[in-house]
């Protein structure tokens, strides 16, 4: 509605894109865990992309028999596992199965985190307690024993492990939604919105929903690790991915029997996970020093 | 006076690097000014002038990315020339500096006398005992009534005048020569800062200490010092004798200045029409302390308030902090909820409409806010603020039509349309608050609620924008309701004045040529209290008169050392009689009526009524 008058008006401003490329390389020499996480998400994500380009081929296909369990060498850079499969390739390919579990098991928890905290905190005190009765609730039960709870309950598959995921995830989301949410209704300029006569979902999209979106973006990119974290775990114990899928936690179950004679079974794969949950911690950790408003310098000046 | 000048400042600059976040280039550049003993200077100018770095030049407390030439010459030596280390026998002992937020000058978990006692064991090398007897000497010396249980409190247990005084305590604890003051009143009330600056001006002649005192505000200055130098970007623009330069400023940034103290809107009389918003005995409760188990209790910041407004009036509304004048206004455009009384706009009873019917209703009453930079969304450029306005008005308009009606609303607040594409922290606050009433404006009401809105504001902008206001309000016939606690600045602009004390209207008086004077003894001790320049004949009629009559008048002192009003011990009876000094035993008994004492003028006060109903101010 009113960004389209902005654009009208864009004819005569000057551009500010620059500027804000401008502060964000600074930020990122003034923040380093912020560089470290963003190349190393971005490197996984590239890698995920494009794993039929740079790793062709089946990574479930069995190989000759003479190749099984070979330790590293220059034709596998991460030796071969007990079917004469490359470990490299399969890596390669399990990337994917841990970026996507990890992307929508979130998605599906700031989603439904996100409407839960605003609907609780802008509803009347009754439907606010009620909401936040069964948030707590379902907050008491320690999590891990209510995904395997779950997860044993159907037949194991990836959509199940995400499903399971996002929804035992959104509960802390729709708690620090709520505080934020809270304390911004306080604020002079919702009040001020609110004394335009705007409805209630116009305050929410357009005043509180870009508030919040710093916040949602920054516990986003914390939990993705976590939830790569968690999808390893059910691969390892055999309740996530099953063959030929590859994923890393189940790379780590199979080399787990190998640790002598085949340790660049379960090593490197656990080397990638390790990678990838350090990659996104830094990043949210980066982004929230990045994003904190107490940290950022300019603005008008004090009396001098 | 020939006394050798104590300290000189003679062309001095100071610079910040450019990549600095900081206002960077020279903020200071070339300040001359001298300081005899016992001399009090007060250095005036607007936000960002250069006063407050110029204070920590002297004190040489700048951060060490400013980069200071010139020369601050102390009793005879240049500390600039000098190493580091020559600053540090002279702070505190000889300059000592008094800051400008009590609340967080002081430790909040050390008691406020160990804080001063500290400072006196430093400077003058006493044991405990000694100390502690200085330090209470020192605090009963700043008019803290019983000084040894003051020494014990902590700082969140003291009001902002009491914690104002301890740090004046701790200032004087090494004996200075010289103290720096720096805008030592500008987060109290007006009737506190005035026993603070009186305190202040007795303290100094008392000791004989030269005082050099930071202000943006230029009417507490006849009241504080003997000279002023005027500062405007970085540059001394003026200097003298407080009285000659006031009253004949030459400089223009002066003239102007003073010009902001005695400017007031063309006195037109109200017209005598119906009036367009109906209060009615409207009260707003709170409920207190909200642990479950503890007992709930209820306070009403809102009690029984009776207000009426017509089109093309202004009307003030003042009173102290936390007196509900806030309270009201957001009760008035129905962001809080009254709980009892009648709010009638026109025909129209706002509080009977629920949803949809109310956010149509909201677009006649609007309200502008206190803090223009809380009260537009950061994140949000100037067009959209704007734009969502005119969208709420007519929905169904084009892109380039709105368009058209942000920049007329830009206009009309004197703002270019370049201003659109800013967001708030581009902007200054003047400009900020002009975004904030054309917001107001885009949805066409006809009662406009203006809660402090200059209080954030140097004085000359903050007139500037109060002509706006009146301009505004003359175009389009608005009613007008000006929230503030500066009686000056609000008798210059209203026709009428409604003057509030916990909760409650003890005063509605009509302001101009002809009409009577304000009789309730409140008011007469805001007025008294209220800084203005009617020394150098530039103030409002009540002001320019108070000085006069009401200084020398009983009933327009104040009780000091009484607890401060509170909703949560509201005193039975009229709640002003704790601090009047007319009460009698029927006031602690019974609240007054709110009576007619003259055309237009309401009176919650017998007492005064008998005393004086025959006042006529007599200014053309």
């Amino acid at each position: 509605m009113s960004g389209a008058v902005a654009n009208g008006a864009a004819r005569d401003g000057r551009p500010t894109h620059r500027r804000h490329d401008r502060r964000l390389i600074q930020a990122l020499r003034r923040h380093p865990s912020l560089l470290a996480g963003l190349v190393i998400v971005t490197a996984l994500a590239v890698v995920a992309v494009t794993a039929n380009l740079i790793a062709p081929g089946d990574p479930a296909a069995l190989g000759p028999a003479d190749q099984q369990l070979v330790p590293p060498s220059a034709a596998h850079p991460c030796g071969t596992d007990l079917l004469g499969r490359d470990v490299l390739r399969r890596l390669v390919h399990g990337s994917r199965v841990s970026l996507m579990v990890g992307w929508v098991s979130v998605l599906v928890a700031l989603v439904l985190g996100t409407v839960v905290g605003m609907t609780a905190a802008m509803s009347k005190p009754f439907i606010d307690r009620l909401l936040m009765g069964l948030t707590d609730l379902l907050l008491a039960f320690p999590s891990i024993f209510l995904v395997l709870l779950l997860v044993s309950l159907t037949s194991p598959s990836l959509l199940v492990v995400m499903a399971v995921i996002g929804l035992t995830g959104w509960m802390s989301v729709a708690r620090l939604i709520r505080a934020e949410v809270l304390s911004l209704r306080e604020r002079d300029f919702i009040a001020a919105a609110r004394g335009l006569g705007l409805a209630p979902w116009q305050l929410a999209l357009r005043h509180l929903l870009p508030h919040v979106l710093p916040l949602v973006i920054v516990t986003a990119m914390l939990r993705v690790g976590n939830a790569i974290l968690l999808e390893s775990f059910l691969s390892f114990l055999g309740l996530g991915a099953q063959e030929p899928t590859v994923s890393w936690g189940a790379m780590i179950e199979q080399g787990r029997r190998h640790l002598v004679d085949g340790w660049w079974l379960a090593t490197f794969p656990g080397l990638a996970i390790a990678l990838c949950v350090v990659g996104y911690n830094l990043l949210g950790d980066g982004l929230r020093e990045y994003l904190d408003p107490h940290s950022r310098t300019g603005g008008q000046r004090r009396d001098a | 006076m020939t006394l050798e000048p104590l300290l000189a400042l003679s062309d001095l600059r100071i610079r910040f690097p450019d990549d600095e976040g900081l206002g960077a280039g020279e903020v200071v550049c070339g300040v001359d000014l001298l300081i005899r003993p016992g001399q009090a200077v007060a250095l005036v100018g607007p936000s960002g002038a250069g006063k407050s770095l110029t204070a920590l030049a002297i004190l040489g407390l700048l951060p060490a990315a400013a980069t200071v030439t010139g020369q601050i010459v102390w009793e005879g030596s240049d500390l600039l020339a000098g190493p580091a280390a020559a600053w540090r026998p002279l702070r505190g002992r000889r300059i000592a500096l008094m800051g400008q937020e009590p609340a967080t000058a002081l430790d909040p978990v050390m008691r406020v006398g160990e804080q001063v006692a500290e400072t006196v064991r430093y400077h003058h090398r006493l044991d405990r005992r000694a100390a502690q007897e200085r330090m209470i000497a020192l605090l009963a010396e700043v008019c803290l009534a019983d000084p040894r249980q003051i020494a014990r409190r902590y700082p969140h247990q003291l009001s902002g005048g009491m914690c104002q005084r301890v740090l004046l305590a701790a200032a004087l604890a090494g004996d200075p020569d010289l103290l720096i003051a720096d805008e030592p009143t500008t987060a109290l009330d007006v009737t506190i800062q005035s026993a603070v600056l009186a305190l202040l001006d007795r303290v100094r002649r008392n000791r004989q200490m030269a005082l050099l005192y930071i202000t943006h505000d230029l009417a507490v200055v006849p009241q504080v010092a003997d000279r002023v130098a005027v500062m405007d970007a970085g540059q001394v623009v003026e200097e003298g004798p407080v009285v000659p330069l006031l009253a004949a400023p030459q400089h223009e940034r002066t003239r102007e200045m003073v010009a902001a103290y005695s400017e007031r809107r063309a006195a037109e009389p109200p017209s005598a029409g119906e009036s367009v918003l109906t209060v009615r005995g409207l009260v707003v409760t709170r409920r207190v302390g909200t642990a479950w188990w503890r007992r709930q209790r209820r306070i009403e910041p809102v009690a029984d308030v009776d207000l009426s407004l017509r089109a093309g009036e202004t009307v003030g509304l003042v009173g102290e902090t936390g007196c509900g004048k806030t309270t009201l206004a957001r009760a008035l455009v129905r962001l809080l909820e009254p709980t009892a009384g009648t709010l009638h706009l026109q025909d129209s009873d706002l509080l009977a409409l629920r949803g949809a019917s109310l956010r149509r209703a909201r677009r006649r009453i609007q309200m502008v806010f206190q803090d223009p930079g809380g009260s537009l969304n950061p994140r949000l450029k100037v067009a959209a603020t704007l734009g969502e306005a005119v969208a709420v008005v007519a929905p169904r308009s084009g892109r380039t039509e709105r368009w058209r009606r942000v920049v007329d609303l830009l206009a009309e607040v004197g703002l270019a349309a370049e201003i659109a594409q800013r967001y708030v922290h581009e902007m200054s606050g003047g400009q900020r608050q002009r975004v904030a009433i054309a917001r107001a404006l885009a949805l066409e009401p006809q009662v406009l609620i203006a809660d402090e809105p200059t209080s954030a504001l140097d004085a000359p902008v903050r007139v500037r924008l109060l002509r706006l206001l009146a301009d505004i309000q003359r175009r389009r016939g608005l009613a007008l309701l000006l929230i503030s606690h500066d009686l000056d600045l609000l008798e210059r602009f209203c026709h009428r004045i409604a003057v509030m004390y916990l909760g409650r209207i003890v005063e509605f008086l009509p302001v101009g040529p002809g009409v009577t004077l304000p009789q309730h003894p409140y008011t007469r001790a805001l007025l008294a209290a209220t800084p203005s320049l009617a020394a150098v004949g530039a103030a409002g009629p009540l002001t320019g008169r108070s000085v006069r009559s009401l200084a020398a008048d009983e009933s327009s002192r104040m009780a000091v050392d009484v607890p401060l009003p509170s909703f949560l011990a509201p005193p039975a009876g009229c709640p002003y009689h704790p601090r009047c000094l007319l009460a009698n035993d029927a006031c602690r008994r019974a609240l007054p009526d709110l009576v007619r004492v003259a055309p237009e003028h309401d009176l919650r006060c017998p007492v005064a009524a008998q005393c004086s109903g025959d006042l006529v101010i007599d200014l053309p």
